[in-house]
């Protein structure tokens, strides 16, 4: 009997170190993963803020590469007015689509909405300043969202039409 | 970034709180002390996850949790100093059956907490009986019945 129990003592400690491996081995998987979070590959964090320019600088947006579905995330567009006269900003590709939209400020002095865009008009608040506008809202979607913002006619700088594409990656 | 900075001020918060009111808030389990755990757990829920629902926010919460315990625990175990501050020690409150007033005072135990761990555990009636009986880390009571 003594036998049969060293037998199965020895078995359960053949397991138990296996699994002492295993965990230790787990262990820096989840320190690299927080590791990761403080970085912000699992979004809220420096990797994962971006900021994209157009080409003549007109229009530049700032996002987070990676979000999360049903969370909050948060846009900012800033949108370079000619002398005194409005902006517009046309938010496309039908980006708007995949989230639920809960603020844009400040308000636009107008708003038209197309079946896959959005065209928001901003007046600056003096000549030649830009205009910031920050958009927040609830992500709809799971995995990649692409999306094309312009700044319309009339805001093309030199022939350059001032068009922005990102895109973010949406987590579950 | 923000799962992992909310669970570490929490989780550095709630242990401060905890460390600070003694022993006996978390080893006598009243009623009450019951519902303020649960009010302090759903407050804390509401202050880490806010209005992100994600999976991702919950993976992140629960295993900053884990791995702030586990990095503890290994360091309580290096460490018995610093495993002395995290966790307190254990204070003798009777010394062959009698009762040392004034730790048990500023640990907030009276004659009739020794005597209930005493019946429950020992089966033993009077504080005579009792050679030893000490308030361990977790606010319970240890009895040591005299040979």
């Amino acid at each position: 009997m003594p036998g049969e129990l060293q037998d199965a003592g020895e078995e359960f400690m053949g397991q138990t170190r296996r699994e002492w491996v295993v965990q230790r081995m787990a262990w820096v998987v989840m320190a690299l993963v927080l590791v990761g979070a403080l970085v912000g590959f699992f979004g809220n964090g420096p990797w994962s803020e971006r900021t994209a320019v157009s080409e003549g600088g007109g229009l530049s947006v700032e996002y987070q590469r990676v979000v999360r579905f049903q969370a909050q995330t948060h846009l900012v567009f800033t949108l370079e007015a000619e002398g005194g006269s409005p902006v517009t900003l046309v938010i496309g590709d039908g980006y708007l689509g995949h989230f639920d939209l809960e603020s844009v400020v400040p308000e636009p002095e107008s708003q038209l909405a197309g079946p896959d865009q959005m065209v928001l008009t901003f007046r600056p608040v003096r000549a030649g300043e830009p205009v910031r506008v920050s958009v927040r809202a609830k992500v709809e979607k799971l995995g990649t969202i692409a999306g094309v913002f312009t700044l319309q006619a009339g805001d093309i700088r030199g022939g350059v039409p001032q068009r922005v594409r990102i895109e973010q990656f949406a987590l579950p | 970034m923000d799962s992992v900075i909310r669970v570490v001020a929490m989780y550095g918060f709630l242990l401060l709180v905890f460390r600070l009111t003694g022993k006996r808030t978390l080893g006598e389990a009243t009623p009450f002390d019951l519902l303020l755990l649960l009010i302090i757990s759903e407050t804390t829920q509401q202050a880490m996850v806010d209005d992100d629902h994600s999976m991702t926010h919950a993976f992140l919460l629960i295993l900053t949790f884990a791995v702030i315990n586990l990095g503890l625990s290994i360091i309580k175990q290096k460490s018995p100093a610093v495993e002395r501050v995290l966790d307190g020690v254990p204070v003798v409150i009777v010394e062959h059956g009698r009762l040392i007033k004034d730790r048990a005072k500023k640990e907030r135990v009276d004659e009739e907490d020794v005597l209930e761990a005493a019946r429950e555990t020992q089966g033993l009636e009077r504080l005579e009986q009792v050679k030893y009986a000490i308030l361990k880390k977790d606010g319970k009571i240890a009895i040591v019945p005299e040979g």
